[in-house]
Formats: structure tokens, C-alpha cells, sequence
């Protein structure tokens, strides 16, 4: 005779959280059909015990499973995306945000770590070959990120201008082209760090 | 075809799966390993090497109907794959090739 099969709600309910949609039946299936089968050579008490026993026992298991394919879809629907539009805009703004790049990493392992070993290497550097340090002015610097901003954000976005009789409507698409999106968000970081810089460092508030 | 390398517990499940035919399944399969391991899975640990293998395709899956039993849920059957069957052959044909040269290990243990 079967007994139809009522598992421990909360039990049953942990597992739906760690079980995927594609094997809800499998799985849980496989959990009411030992609870069924327990209930009918047991008790009720014995087959709810191994139930949650067993949920337990698979909790790990089922995380780890469900980790990886979340993993595997995720990798998956990256190779989808197409990750640039223009490789030579890559590696020219990857080289024009490398002098803000330097300062930005050296300046905060000095001020904020305490590790001078890097910027001191940059001022030995520096003295020994005077030409270099044109790669600090604020022209290279600012320049440099603005170039790898607009070089990568142009072929990442489009802007579309739709002119009506009375008004004037702008339509932005953004595209999904990671390293260019990437590279934006780094020059933007960058930007925003060394502005926060200079006004620490230009503005004092006095008190009253 | 490129015969791929198992792991212990993904030849056993293999094996198991063999051996049960056509009424392999979840709670069959897990009973099968218990069986010929002696030592106890959970009944979601053992999705994991069987989803692995499902994956390299070395295993098939089919949906079984719904049983009372189960609650309405649906089983996954699982059957050995063209790679499958040739993996497994692979590994009975290495285990066998290691042990030939020494077969007096046997009942040597505690001396």
C-alpha cells in the first residue's frame, strides 16, 4: 500500500531553496519516495528524523552544486557577450590611463598602507631620468583619462537624435562590450580619485 | 572516441548505474553505491557526481511519469552513454593492468 507523502514542511522548503527548477522533481522526488517508504516499514516519527537528517547531510552538497552551475551559466552567458568592439581602442586607453593608473596606486599605498617602497622607487626614478616625470603632469594625467574615457565609452554607447516639429529627443543605447565598459569604469575611478585628492588637499576647512 | 579519465566515486556510479539497467534512478543508484561502497551517501551528494557525468555526456537522462509515492514528482533515469560504457571499460581495463603483476597482495595486510 502506498501512504501518500506529507515530508516536513520546513525541511521540504530548505531544500526547494537549494534545489534548481530543473531538478526539483528529481531530487525532492527522490527525498519523498525514501520518506514514503520509511513511513510504511517505520514510523511517522523515524521517516520525519531521517528526512530532516537527510537534508541536512545535502545541504553542502546541493550548495556547492548549485554554486558551480551558477558559476557555469554565468561564464557561459559571458562568451555570448561580445567583449570589444575595437581591440586597438582597448590598448590605447589601457595606455593612457596608465600614468593615473601609477600615481593613483602608489599615492594610496603611501597614504592609506604606509608602503613608501613604491613611490619611493617612482622619485628615484624620476630624478635619475628628469623626462619622465611628464608622465605626472596634470596634463598627461587628466588628458590621458579623459582620452581612455572618450575612446572607450564612443564605441560602447550610441546616441541618437530624433528631431520632432516642436522638440528634440536623444535615445542612448549602451552596448555590451565589457573591456570597453571596463575600461570607463576604471578611468571614471581614477578621475574621481584624484579629484577627491586635490580638493583634500586644496581646501582646508577653518573652524570659526 | 576520447576515452575520459573517472574519478573512484564516478566509476562506482557508473558501475552502479550498469548493473541497475533500466530502473536506474536516484534512490536505486544511491542504494546500488551504498551497496557496493559500504559507506553512506546523502540522497542530494550523490546528484553531484551524477550531474558531473551527465555533463561530460557520459551519462543519458530520461523522465520517467509521475508516482504517487514520490509525491507526483517525476524520476530522472539515467543510462550509460557510448562514452560512457567506453570510459568505464577503460577503467576496468587499467585496474586490471596495475593488479596483474601483483596478485600476492592479497590477505597480506596484518602481517
Amino acid at each position: 500500500m502506498v501512504i501518500p507523502s506529507s515530508p516536513p514542511y520546513l525541511a521540504e522548503w530548505i531544500l526547494r531553496q537549494l534545489i534548481d527548477a530543473e531538478d526539483m522533481d528529481a531530487i525532492l522526488g527522490d527525498f519523498a519516495e525514501e520518506y514514503s517508504t520509511l513511513r510504511c516499514n517505520s514510523s511517522d516519527s523515524k521517516a520525519k528524523l531521517s528526512y530532516w537528517q537527510q537534508t541536512f547531510r545535502s545541504c553542502l552538497p546541493l550548495i556547492g552544486m548549485k554554486i558551480s552551475r551558477h558559476i557555469e551559466r554565468s561564464l557561459a552567458m559571458l562568451e555570448k557577450m561580445p567583449l570589444m568592439q575595437n581591440k586597438r581602442l582597448v590598448w590605447i586607453g589601457l595606455a593612457a590611463l596608465l600614468p593615473a593608473l601609477l600615481l593613483v596606486i602608489t599615492g594610496v599605498l603611501q597614504s592609506g598602507f604606509g608602503i613608501t617602497t613604491p613611490n619611493d622607487a617612482l622619485d628615484a626614478l624620476f630624478q635619475r631620468y628628469a623626462v619622465l616625470k611628464l608622465i605626472i603632469h596634470p596634463l598627461i594625467l587628466l588628458g590621458g583619462l579623459g582620452l581612455a574615457l572618450i575612446l572607450n565609452l564612443l564605441p560602447a554607447s550610441q546616441l541618437h537624435w530624433d528631431r520632432e516639429s516642436q522638440s528634440l529627443s536623444a535615445t542612448m543605447t549602451l552596448k555590451n562590450n565589457v573591456l570597453h565598459w571596463a575600461l570607463v569604469g576604471i578611468s571614471l575611478l581614477l578621475l574621481g580619485i584624484i579629484l577627491l585628492y586635490s580638493i583634500v588637499e586644496n581646501f582646508n576647512i577653518i573652524p570659526r | 572516441m576520447n576515452i575520459q579519465s573517472l574519478t573512484n566515486i564516478e566509476e562506482v556510479i557508473l558501475l552502479a548505474i550498469f548493473q541497475l539497467g533500466k530502473n536506474a534512478y536516484g534512490v536505486t543508484i544511491r542504494s546500488q553505491v551504498e551497496e557496493m561502497t559500504d559507506k553512506s551517501f546523502s540522497v542530494g551528494a550523490i546528484y553531484v557526481p551524477l550531474d558531473r557525468l551527465t555533463k561530460r555526456k557520459l551519462l543519458e537522462t530520461e523522465i520517467g511519469d509521475p508516482t504517487p509515492e514520490r509525491g507526483g514528482r517525476r524520476k530522472r533515469y539515467y543510462k550509460l552513454s557510448k562514452s560512457g560504457l567506453a570510459a568505464l571499460r577503460e577503467a576496468k581495463r587499467l585496474h586490471d593492468a596495475i593488479w596483474a603483476g601483483i596478485p600476492e597482495l592479497e590477505g597480506k595486510v596484518s602481517s
